[in-house]
Protein backbone atom coordinates (compact mmCIF):
# COMPACT_ATOMS: atom_id res chain seq x y z
CA UNK A 1 0.00 0.00 0.00
CA UNK A 2 2.70 2.43 1.11
CA UNK A 3 4.87 1.36 -1.78
CA UNK A 4 2.11 2.06 -4.28
CA UNK A 5 1.64 5.54 -2.84
CA UNK A 6 5.35 6.19 -3.04
CA UNK A 7 5.40 5.08 -6.66
CA UNK A 8 2.53 7.46 -7.46
CA UNK A 9 4.39 10.34 -5.80
CA UNK A 10 7.50 9.59 -7.83
CA UNK A 11 5.45 9.40 -11.02
CA UNK A 12 3.92 12.78 -10.32
CA UNK A 13 7.28 14.26 -9.30
CA UNK A 14 8.84 13.14 -12.59
CA UNK A 15 6.54 15.47 -14.45
CA UNK A 16 7.30 18.43 -12.18
CA UNK A 17 10.06 20.92 -12.73
CA UNK A 18 11.28 22.97 -9.76
CA UNK A 19 11.31 26.70 -10.13
CA UNK A 20 15.01 27.50 -10.73
CA UNK A 21 14.79 30.75 -8.75
CA UNK A 22 13.20 29.07 -5.75
CA UNK A 23 15.68 26.20 -5.96
CA UNK A 24 18.59 28.64 -6.00
CA UNK A 25 17.15 30.53 -3.06
CA UNK A 26 16.61 27.35 -1.06
CA UNK A 27 20.15 26.15 -1.77
CA UNK A 28 21.56 29.52 -0.74
CA UNK A 29 19.62 29.30 2.53
CA UNK A 30 20.95 25.79 3.17
CA UNK A 31 24.51 26.89 2.40
CA UNK A 32 24.17 29.82 4.78
CA UNK A 33 22.98 27.58 7.60
CA UNK A 34 25.84 25.14 6.93
CA UNK A 35 28.39 27.97 6.90
CA UNK A 36 27.07 29.32 10.21
CA UNK A 37 27.06 25.91 11.82
CA UNK A 38 30.07 25.41 14.04
CA UNK A 39 31.27 21.87 14.35
CA UNK A 40 32.76 21.27 17.75
CA UNK A 41 35.14 18.58 18.69
CA UNK A 42 34.28 16.96 22.01
CA UNK A 43 37.32 15.04 23.21
CA UNK A 44 36.70 11.61 24.67
CA UNK A 45 38.21 10.67 28.06
CA UNK A 46 40.85 8.67 26.16
CA UNK A 47 41.78 11.78 24.15
CA UNK A 48 41.99 13.82 27.36
CA UNK A 49 44.39 11.28 28.85
CA UNK A 50 46.37 11.33 25.61
CA UNK A 51 46.66 15.14 25.78
CA UNK A 52 47.90 14.87 29.33
CA UNK A 53 50.41 12.15 28.55
CA UNK A 54 51.71 14.14 25.60
CA UNK A 55 52.47 17.23 27.63
CA UNK A 56 53.72 15.77 30.92
CA UNK A 57 57.24 17.00 31.51
CA UNK A 58 60.01 14.48 30.65
CA UNK A 59 61.57 15.22 34.06
CA UNK A 60 58.47 13.76 35.70
CA UNK A 61 58.79 10.52 33.73
CA UNK A 62 62.52 10.33 34.51
CA UNK A 63 61.90 10.78 38.23
CA UNK A 64 59.01 8.33 38.18
CA UNK A 65 61.16 5.81 36.33
CA UNK A 66 63.92 6.43 38.85
CA UNK A 67 61.56 5.58 41.72
CA UNK A 68 60.49 2.36 40.04
CA UNK A 69 64.10 1.39 39.38
CA UNK A 70 65.01 2.17 42.97
CA UNK A 71 62.25 -0.09 44.27
CA UNK A 72 63.25 -2.91 41.91
CA UNK A 73 66.90 -2.64 42.94
CA UNK A 74 65.85 -2.55 46.58
CA UNK A 75 63.75 -5.67 46.19
CA UNK A 76 66.56 -7.51 44.39
CA UNK A 77 69.28 -6.49 46.84
CA UNK A 78 67.24 -7.14 49.98
CA UNK A 79 66.08 -10.52 48.69
CA UNK A 80 69.71 -11.47 48.01
CA UNK A 81 70.70 -10.44 51.52
CA UNK A 82 67.74 -12.29 53.04
CA UNK A 83 66.64 -9.08 54.79
CA UNK A 84 63.93 -8.81 57.45
CA UNK A 85 60.57 -7.07 56.81
CA UNK A 86 61.65 -3.94 58.73
CA UNK A 87 64.68 -3.56 56.47
CA UNK A 88 62.51 -3.65 53.37
CA UNK A 89 60.11 -1.14 54.89
CA UNK A 90 62.87 1.24 56.00
CA UNK A 91 63.89 2.08 52.44
CA UNK A 92 60.64 1.52 50.64
CA UNK A 93 58.74 3.84 53.03
CA UNK A 94 61.16 6.63 52.07
CA UNK A 95 60.59 5.96 48.37
CA UNK A 96 56.79 5.81 48.94
CA UNK A 97 56.93 9.24 50.62
CA UNK A 98 58.97 10.65 47.73
CA UNK A 99 56.45 9.27 45.28
CA UNK A 100 53.70 11.20 47.04
CA UNK A 101 55.71 14.41 46.80
CA UNK A 102 56.49 13.79 43.15
CA UNK A 103 52.86 13.09 42.26
CA UNK A 104 51.57 16.31 43.82
CA UNK A 105 54.57 18.31 42.75
CA UNK A 106 53.71 17.42 39.16
CA UNK A 107 50.13 18.51 39.72
CA UNK A 108 51.35 21.73 41.32
CA UNK A 109 53.15 22.50 38.08
CA UNK A 110 49.88 23.89 36.75
CA UNK A 111 50.05 26.70 39.25
CA UNK A 112 53.76 27.38 39.19
CA UNK A 113 54.16 29.22 35.90
CA UNK A 114 51.12 31.48 35.94
CA UNK A 115 49.36 29.13 33.55
CA UNK A 116 46.45 28.27 35.81
CA UNK A 117 44.38 31.33 34.89
CA UNK A 118 44.78 30.70 31.20
CA UNK A 119 44.10 26.97 31.46
CA UNK A 120 40.99 27.55 33.54
CA UNK A 121 39.53 29.65 30.70
CA UNK A 122 39.98 26.86 28.13
CA UNK A 123 37.34 24.41 26.98
CA UNK A 124 39.11 21.59 28.78
CA UNK A 125 39.79 23.53 31.92
CA UNK A 126 42.18 23.26 34.82
CA UNK A 127 39.85 21.29 37.07
CA UNK A 128 39.46 18.61 34.39
CA UNK A 129 43.19 18.49 33.66
CA UNK A 130 43.93 18.34 37.36
CA UNK A 131 41.57 15.40 37.84
CA UNK A 132 43.13 13.45 34.99
CA UNK A 133 46.65 14.19 36.17
CA UNK A 134 45.79 13.19 39.74
CA UNK A 135 44.25 9.92 38.61
CA UNK A 136 47.18 9.20 36.31
CA UNK A 137 50.02 9.95 38.70
CA UNK A 138 48.49 8.63 41.91
CA UNK A 139 47.10 5.60 40.08
CA UNK A 140 50.51 4.72 38.63
CA UNK A 141 52.13 5.15 42.06
CA UNK A 142 49.58 2.94 43.78
CA UNK A 143 50.11 0.26 41.13
CA UNK A 144 53.88 0.40 41.62
CA UNK A 145 53.58 0.26 45.42
CA UNK A 146 51.08 -2.61 45.24
CA UNK A 147 53.34 -4.63 42.96
CA UNK A 148 56.31 -3.92 45.21
CA UNK A 149 54.26 -5.02 48.23
CA UNK A 150 53.56 -8.27 46.41
CA UNK A 151 57.29 -8.76 45.84
CA UNK A 152 58.13 -8.09 49.48
CA UNK A 153 55.29 -10.38 50.61
CA UNK A 154 56.78 -13.21 48.60
CA UNK A 155 60.31 -12.61 49.90
CA UNK A 156 59.29 -12.29 53.58
CA UNK A 157 56.33 -14.67 53.69
CA UNK A 158 54.13 -11.88 54.98
CA UNK A 159 50.54 -11.14 53.99
CA UNK A 160 50.64 -8.79 51.00
CA UNK A 161 47.83 -6.54 52.29
CA UNK A 162 49.79 -5.81 55.47
CA UNK A 163 52.80 -4.57 53.55
CA UNK A 164 50.60 -2.52 51.24
CA UNK A 165 49.13 -0.76 54.30
CA UNK A 166 52.62 -0.02 55.71
CA UNK A 167 53.68 1.54 52.40
CA UNK A 168 50.49 3.39 51.61
CA UNK A 169 50.56 5.26 54.93
CA UNK A 170 53.73 7.29 54.15
CA UNK A 171 52.53 7.67 50.56
CA UNK A 172 49.16 9.14 51.56
CA UNK A 173 50.64 11.33 54.30
CA UNK A 174 53.26 12.81 51.97
CA UNK A 175 50.49 13.45 49.43
CA UNK A 176 48.60 15.41 52.07
CA UNK A 177 51.64 17.51 53.03
CA UNK A 178 52.59 18.23 49.45
CA UNK A 179 49.07 19.12 48.36
CA UNK A 180 48.82 21.45 51.33
CA UNK A 181 52.05 23.20 50.32
CA UNK A 182 51.08 23.37 46.66
CA UNK A 183 47.56 24.65 47.26
CA UNK A 184 48.00 26.95 50.22
CA UNK A 185 51.45 28.48 49.90
CA UNK A 186 52.52 30.76 47.10
CA UNK A 187 56.09 29.47 47.32
CA UNK A 188 54.87 25.93 47.88
CA UNK A 189 55.08 25.19 44.18
CA UNK A 190 58.74 25.96 43.85
CA UNK A 191 61.26 23.23 43.20
CA UNK A 192 63.13 24.08 46.40
CA UNK A 193 60.08 23.80 48.62
CA UNK A 194 59.33 20.42 47.09
CA UNK A 195 62.91 19.28 47.70
CA UNK A 196 62.73 20.34 51.35
CA UNK A 197 59.39 18.54 51.64
CA UNK A 198 60.88 15.41 50.08
CA UNK A 199 63.72 15.37 52.63
CA UNK A 200 61.36 15.90 55.56
CA UNK A 201 58.84 13.35 54.30
CA UNK A 202 61.63 10.81 53.72
CA UNK A 203 62.99 11.28 57.26
CA UNK A 204 59.51 11.00 58.78
CA UNK A 205 58.71 7.89 56.75
CA UNK A 206 61.96 6.23 57.84
CA UNK A 207 61.42 7.01 61.55
CA UNK A 208 59.09 4.04 62.37
CA UNK A 209 61.80 1.63 61.21
CA UNK A 210 63.83 2.66 64.26
CA UNK A 211 61.20 0.79 66.27
CA UNK A 212 60.72 -2.46 64.30
CA UNK A 213 58.06 -3.72 66.74
CA UNK A 214 55.72 -1.08 65.25
CA UNK A 215 55.48 -3.29 62.17
CA UNK A 216 54.18 -6.19 64.29
CA UNK A 217 50.64 -7.49 63.84
CA UNK A 218 49.70 -5.99 67.22
CA UNK A 219 50.01 -2.51 65.79
CA UNK A 220 48.40 -3.22 62.43
CA UNK A 221 45.14 -1.60 63.52
CA UNK A 222 47.04 1.66 64.19
CA UNK A 223 48.43 1.60 60.65
CA UNK A 224 45.00 0.85 59.25
CA UNK A 225 43.46 3.71 61.20
CA UNK A 226 46.19 6.07 59.96
CA UNK A 227 45.59 4.98 56.39
CA UNK A 228 41.83 5.44 56.56
CA UNK A 229 42.22 8.78 58.31
CA UNK A 230 44.83 9.85 55.76
CA UNK A 231 42.57 8.94 52.85
CA UNK A 232 39.67 10.89 54.42
CA UNK A 233 41.86 13.96 54.97
CA UNK A 234 43.28 13.73 51.45
CA UNK A 235 39.80 13.41 49.93
CA UNK A 236 38.64 16.44 51.95
CA UNK A 237 41.71 18.37 50.77
CA UNK A 238 40.98 17.55 47.14
CA UNK A 239 37.34 18.60 47.55
CA UNK A 240 38.48 21.86 49.10
CA UNK A 241 40.93 22.45 46.24
CA UNK A 242 38.20 21.92 43.66
CA UNK A 243 35.95 24.39 45.44
CA UNK A 244 38.73 26.98 45.57
CA UNK A 245 39.59 26.35 41.94
CA UNK A 246 35.99 26.81 40.80
CA UNK A 247 35.64 29.99 42.86
CA UNK A 248 38.96 31.18 41.46
CA UNK A 249 40.64 31.57 44.84
CA UNK A 250 43.35 29.04 44.02
CA UNK A 251 43.98 30.55 40.60
CA UNK A 252 43.82 34.31 41.00
CA UNK A 253 46.42 35.08 43.66
CA UNK A 254 46.54 38.81 43.02
CA UNK B 1 24.04 38.56 17.52
CA UNK B 2 25.95 37.36 20.56
CA UNK B 3 25.09 39.24 23.71
CA UNK B 4 26.84 39.30 27.05
CA UNK B 5 24.94 40.86 29.91
CA UNK B 6 26.54 42.04 33.14
CA UNK B 7 23.69 42.10 35.58
CA UNK B 8 24.63 44.04 38.73
CA UNK B 9 27.97 42.22 38.94
CA UNK B 10 30.01 42.64 42.13
CA UNK B 11 33.07 41.02 43.60
CA UNK B 12 33.69 41.43 47.30
CA UNK B 13 36.97 40.48 49.01
CA UNK B 14 36.48 40.61 52.74
CA UNK B 15 34.66 43.89 53.07
CA UNK B 16 36.25 45.47 49.99
CA UNK B 17 34.21 45.79 46.80
CA UNK B 18 36.73 45.22 44.02
CA UNK B 19 33.91 45.38 41.47
CA UNK B 20 30.76 47.16 42.49
CA UNK B 21 27.39 46.56 40.86
CA UNK B 22 28.29 46.75 37.18
CA UNK B 23 25.38 46.74 34.76
CA UNK B 24 26.14 46.64 31.07
CA UNK B 25 25.26 44.77 27.90
CA UNK B 26 28.01 43.90 25.45
CA UNK B 27 27.30 42.93 21.87
CA UNK B 28 29.54 42.73 18.80
CA UNK B 29 32.35 45.25 18.69
CA UNK B 30 35.54 46.34 20.38
CA UNK B 31 35.19 47.57 23.95
CA UNK B 32 38.01 49.49 25.57
CA UNK B 33 38.00 49.05 29.33
CA UNK B 34 39.91 52.00 30.74
CA UNK B 35 40.86 52.60 34.31
CA UNK B 36 43.76 53.23 36.63
CA UNK B 37 45.58 50.37 38.33
CA UNK B 38 43.34 48.86 40.98
CA UNK B 39 40.14 50.06 39.31
CA UNK B 40 38.82 46.49 39.16
CA UNK B 41 39.39 45.87 35.45
CA UNK B 42 41.22 42.56 35.85
CA UNK B 43 38.72 41.30 38.42
CA UNK B 44 35.84 42.13 36.09
CA UNK B 45 37.53 40.40 33.15
CA UNK B 46 38.24 37.33 35.26
CA UNK B 47 34.59 37.15 36.18
CA UNK B 48 33.56 37.52 32.54
CA UNK B 49 35.90 34.63 31.73
CA UNK B 50 34.29 32.53 34.46
CA UNK B 51 37.61 32.13 36.27
CA UNK B 52 36.50 34.09 39.29
CA UNK B 53 33.16 33.59 40.96
CA UNK B 54 30.78 36.53 41.01
CA UNK B 55 29.87 37.52 44.59
CA UNK B 56 26.68 39.35 43.64
CA UNK B 57 24.77 39.57 40.37
CA UNK B 58 25.01 37.45 37.25
CA UNK B 59 26.80 37.31 33.93
CA UNK B 60 24.56 36.07 31.14
CA UNK B 61 25.54 34.92 27.69
CA UNK B 62 22.56 34.86 25.37
CA UNK B 63 20.36 34.86 28.46
CA UNK B 64 22.04 31.88 30.15
CA UNK B 65 24.27 32.24 33.18
CA UNK B 66 27.85 31.53 32.15
CA UNK B 67 28.50 29.27 35.15
CA UNK B 68 25.70 27.00 33.96
CA UNK B 69 27.02 26.96 30.40
CA UNK B 70 30.41 25.59 31.49
CA UNK B 71 32.51 24.28 28.59
CA UNK B 72 29.97 25.54 26.08
CA UNK B 73 30.78 29.09 27.21
CA UNK B 74 34.52 28.51 27.50
CA UNK B 75 34.48 27.34 23.89
CA UNK B 76 33.47 30.86 22.89
CA UNK B 77 36.31 32.43 24.84
CA UNK B 78 39.76 33.63 23.96
CA UNK B 79 41.62 35.10 26.92
CA UNK B 80 44.93 36.81 27.46
CA UNK B 81 45.53 37.23 31.20
CA UNK B 82 47.43 40.18 32.56
CA UNK B 83 50.03 37.89 34.12
CA UNK B 84 50.43 35.66 31.13
CA UNK B 85 52.40 32.57 32.10
CA UNK B 86 53.94 29.82 30.04
CA UNK B 87 55.78 26.58 30.51
CA UNK B 88 59.36 27.71 29.95
CA UNK B 89 60.54 24.44 28.42
CA UNK B 90 57.86 24.54 25.71
CA UNK B 91 58.66 25.92 22.27
CA UNK B 92 56.29 28.55 20.84
CA UNK B 93 54.74 25.96 18.53
CA UNK B 94 54.37 23.33 21.25
CA UNK B 95 52.83 25.91 23.55
CA UNK B 96 50.20 26.84 20.99
CA UNK B 97 49.55 23.19 20.14
CA UNK B 98 49.05 22.50 23.85
CA UNK B 99 46.52 25.29 24.20
CA UNK B 100 44.83 24.21 20.99
CA UNK B 101 44.42 20.78 22.57
CA UNK B 102 42.89 22.39 25.68
CA UNK B 103 40.56 24.35 23.41
CA UNK B 104 39.49 21.03 21.88
CA UNK B 105 40.67 21.94 18.40
CA UNK B 106 41.32 18.78 16.34
CA UNK B 107 45.04 18.18 15.92
CA UNK B 108 45.27 18.58 12.12
CA UNK B 109 43.21 21.76 12.16
CA UNK B 110 45.26 23.02 15.10
CA UNK B 111 48.57 22.52 13.29
CA UNK B 112 47.45 24.75 10.40
CA UNK B 113 45.93 27.35 12.70
CA UNK B 114 49.07 27.49 14.86
CA UNK B 115 51.25 28.14 11.81
CA UNK B 116 48.86 30.86 10.66
CA UNK B 117 48.83 32.56 14.05
CA UNK B 118 52.60 32.37 14.42
CA UNK B 119 52.84 34.18 11.08
CA UNK B 120 50.25 36.72 12.19
CA UNK B 121 52.16 37.69 15.32
CA UNK B 122 55.52 37.50 13.56
CA UNK B 123 56.90 34.59 15.56
CA UNK B 124 57.25 32.15 12.68
CA UNK B 125 61.03 32.39 12.63
CA UNK B 126 61.31 31.46 16.29
CA UNK B 127 58.52 28.88 16.50
CA UNK B 128 60.90 26.10 17.49
CA UNK B 129 62.71 28.13 20.12
CA UNK B 130 61.89 27.70 23.79
CA UNK B 131 59.57 30.35 25.17
CA UNK B 132 61.97 31.01 28.06
CA UNK B 133 64.41 32.54 25.55
CA UNK B 134 61.79 35.06 24.33
CA UNK B 135 61.78 38.77 25.10
CA UNK B 136 58.80 40.31 26.96
CA UNK B 137 57.30 41.59 23.71
CA UNK B 138 57.61 38.17 22.05
CA UNK B 139 55.93 36.48 25.01
CA UNK B 140 53.10 39.00 24.80
CA UNK B 141 52.70 38.31 21.08
CA UNK B 142 52.59 34.61 21.82
CA UNK B 143 49.87 35.39 24.35
CA UNK B 144 47.89 37.24 21.72
CA UNK B 145 48.27 34.30 19.34
CA UNK B 146 46.99 31.81 21.89
CA UNK B 147 43.98 34.01 22.64
CA UNK B 148 43.04 33.88 18.97
CA UNK B 149 43.14 30.08 18.80
CA UNK B 150 39.79 28.55 17.99
CA UNK B 151 38.40 31.77 16.52
CA UNK B 152 36.74 32.87 19.75
CA UNK B 153 33.52 34.84 19.62
CA UNK B 154 34.39 36.56 22.87
CA UNK B 155 37.95 37.82 23.01
CA UNK B 156 39.16 39.18 26.34
CA UNK B 157 42.55 40.82 26.43
CA UNK B 158 43.92 42.14 29.71
CA UNK B 159 46.68 44.67 29.13
CA UNK B 160 47.54 43.15 25.75
CA UNK B 161 50.04 45.79 24.74
CA UNK B 162 52.16 45.74 27.90
CA UNK B 163 55.75 45.27 26.79
CA UNK B 164 55.10 45.82 23.10
CA UNK B 165 57.14 48.39 21.19
CA UNK B 166 55.33 51.05 19.07
CA UNK B 167 55.58 48.99 15.88
CA UNK B 168 54.20 45.91 17.61
CA UNK B 169 51.43 48.04 19.13
CA UNK B 170 50.33 49.22 15.71
CA UNK B 171 50.47 45.67 14.40
CA UNK B 172 48.36 44.52 17.34
CA UNK B 173 45.81 47.28 16.74
CA UNK B 174 45.50 46.24 13.12
CA UNK B 175 45.01 42.59 14.08
CA UNK B 176 42.24 43.50 16.51
CA UNK B 177 40.55 45.81 14.00
CA UNK B 178 40.57 43.03 11.43
CA UNK B 179 39.06 40.62 13.94
CA UNK B 180 36.40 42.90 15.31
CA UNK B 181 33.60 41.75 12.99
CA UNK B 182 31.04 39.42 14.59
CA UNK B 183 32.91 39.26 17.87
CA UNK B 184 32.89 40.78 21.30
CA UNK B 185 36.38 42.05 22.00
CA UNK B 186 37.16 43.53 25.41
CA UNK B 187 40.48 45.28 25.77
CA UNK B 188 41.56 46.34 29.20
CA UNK B 189 44.27 48.92 29.48
CA UNK B 190 45.35 52.09 31.15
CA UNK B 191 47.02 53.28 27.97
CA UNK B 192 44.45 55.44 26.24
CA UNK B 193 46.04 55.36 22.79
CA UNK B 194 45.67 51.56 22.71
CA UNK B 195 41.93 51.83 22.42
CA UNK B 196 41.44 55.28 20.93
CA UNK B 197 41.63 54.11 17.33
CA UNK B 198 40.03 50.71 17.51
CA UNK B 199 37.40 50.70 20.26
CA UNK B 200 33.77 51.11 19.30
CA UNK B 201 32.81 51.70 22.91
CA UNK B 202 34.75 52.91 25.90
CA UNK B 203 34.04 51.76 29.44
CA UNK B 204 35.59 53.84 32.19
CA UNK B 205 36.10 52.10 35.53
CA UNK B 206 37.09 53.58 38.83
CA UNK B 207 36.97 52.11 42.33
CA UNK B 208 35.19 49.02 41.01
CA UNK B 209 32.39 51.08 39.49
CA UNK B 210 31.54 51.82 35.90
CA UNK B 211 31.90 55.60 35.69
CA UNK B 212 30.87 56.08 32.12
CA UNK B 213 30.32 54.09 28.96
CA UNK B 214 29.67 54.96 25.37
CA UNK B 215 31.24 55.44 21.98
CA UNK B 216 34.23 57.71 21.56
CA UNK B 217 32.14 60.61 20.28
CA UNK B 218 29.89 60.35 23.33
CA UNK B 219 32.91 60.33 25.64
CA UNK B 220 34.48 63.30 23.89
CA UNK B 221 31.23 65.24 24.04
CA UNK B 222 31.32 64.95 27.82
CA UNK B 223 34.49 67.02 28.05
CA UNK B 224 33.94 69.27 25.08
CA UNK B 225 34.46 72.84 26.25
CA UNK B 226 36.47 71.63 29.20
CA UNK B 227 39.87 71.34 27.52
CA UNK B 228 41.94 74.48 27.25
CA UNK B 229 45.27 75.54 25.89
CA UNK B 230 47.26 78.44 27.18
CA UNK B 231 50.78 79.77 27.23
CA UNK B 232 52.42 80.69 30.51
CA UNK B 233 55.83 81.72 31.81
CA UNK B 234 58.16 78.78 32.65
CA UNK B 235 58.29 79.71 36.36
CA UNK B 236 54.48 79.43 36.59
CA UNK B 237 54.36 75.90 35.19
CA UNK B 238 54.78 74.13 38.50
CA UNK B 239 51.97 76.06 40.16
CA UNK B 240 49.63 75.34 37.27
CA UNK B 241 50.45 71.66 37.38
CA UNK B 242 49.67 71.59 41.08
CA UNK B 243 46.32 73.32 40.65
CA UNK B 244 44.99 71.99 37.37
CA UNK B 245 44.73 68.71 35.52
CA UNK B 246 47.42 69.25 32.92
CA UNK B 247 47.19 66.76 30.10
CA UNK B 248 50.16 68.12 28.19
CA UNK B 249 53.03 70.50 28.76
CA UNK B 250 55.37 71.70 26.03
CA UNK B 251 58.21 74.20 26.10
CA UNK B 252 58.01 76.66 23.23
CA UNK B 253 59.80 79.88 22.35
CA UNK B 254 56.85 81.89 23.65
CA UNK B 255 56.84 80.08 26.98
CA UNK B 256 55.29 76.88 28.30
CA UNK B 257 52.25 75.68 26.41
CA UNK B 258 49.79 73.89 28.65
CA UNK B 259 46.80 71.74 27.84
CA UNK B 260 44.45 71.87 30.79
CA UNK B 261 41.34 69.88 31.54
CA UNK B 262 39.03 71.99 33.68
CA UNK B 263 35.35 72.82 33.92
CA UNK B 264 36.01 76.55 33.86
CA UNK B 265 38.47 78.63 31.89
CA UNK B 266 41.70 78.42 33.88
CA UNK B 267 43.25 81.62 32.50
CA UNK B 268 41.85 84.65 30.72
CA UNK B 269 43.82 83.99 27.54
CA UNK B 270 43.20 80.23 27.55
CA UNK B 271 41.42 78.98 24.43
CA UNK B 272 39.11 75.96 24.28
CA UNK B 273 40.38 73.13 22.09
CA UNK B 274 39.01 69.83 20.79
CA UNK B 275 39.32 67.10 23.40
CA UNK B 276 40.86 63.70 22.82
CA UNK B 277 40.39 60.48 24.77
CA UNK B 278 43.33 61.23 27.03
CA UNK B 279 41.57 64.38 28.14
CA UNK B 280 38.45 62.35 28.89
CA UNK B 281 40.52 59.93 30.94
CA UNK B 282 42.18 62.75 32.82
CA UNK B 283 38.87 64.50 33.38
CA UNK B 284 37.33 61.46 34.99
CA UNK B 285 40.34 60.28 36.89
CA UNK B 286 41.39 63.63 38.30
CA UNK B 287 38.06 65.31 38.71
CA UNK B 288 36.98 63.00 41.49
CA UNK B 289 40.30 63.11 43.34
CA UNK B 290 40.51 66.82 43.60
CA UNK B 291 38.43 69.61 44.98
CA UNK B 292 37.43 72.05 42.26
CA UNK B 293 39.51 75.23 42.25
CA UNK B 294 37.85 78.48 42.94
Amino acid sequence: MVRKRQEKIWERAAGMKPDPQKKKKSLACIEEVIADKKIHNIPSPAELIHIQLQYISPVFWLLQGGMLLLLLLLLYQMARMGAELADYLWWSSIVAAWMGILANGAVGRYFSHGMAELEQSCCINLSQMWTIRMILTIGVDICILTLFSGGVAMCTNTFFGRIAVYLLVPFVLSNICCLLAVSALRGGRSRYTLMVLAVLAGLTAAAPSLFPEIYGTAYLWVWLCMLVLGIIVFAAQIKNCYGRMIRGEMICWN
Amino acid sequence: MLELKLDNVSKIYGGHRAVDGIEYILSHGVYGLLGANGAGKTTLLRMICGILEVTEGRILCEGTEIRKMGAEYRRLLGYLPQNFGYYPEFTARKFLMYLAALKAIPKREAADKVEELLRLVDLEQVKDKKVKTFSGGMVRRLGIAQALLGEPEILILDEPTAGLDPKERIRFRNIISALSKNRIIILSTHIVSDVEYIADKILLMKGGKLLSAGDIEHMLSQVRGKVWECCIRPEEAEAYQANFSVSNLRNTEQGVKLRIVADDCPLTDAVPVDPDLEDVYLYYFREFDREPLS
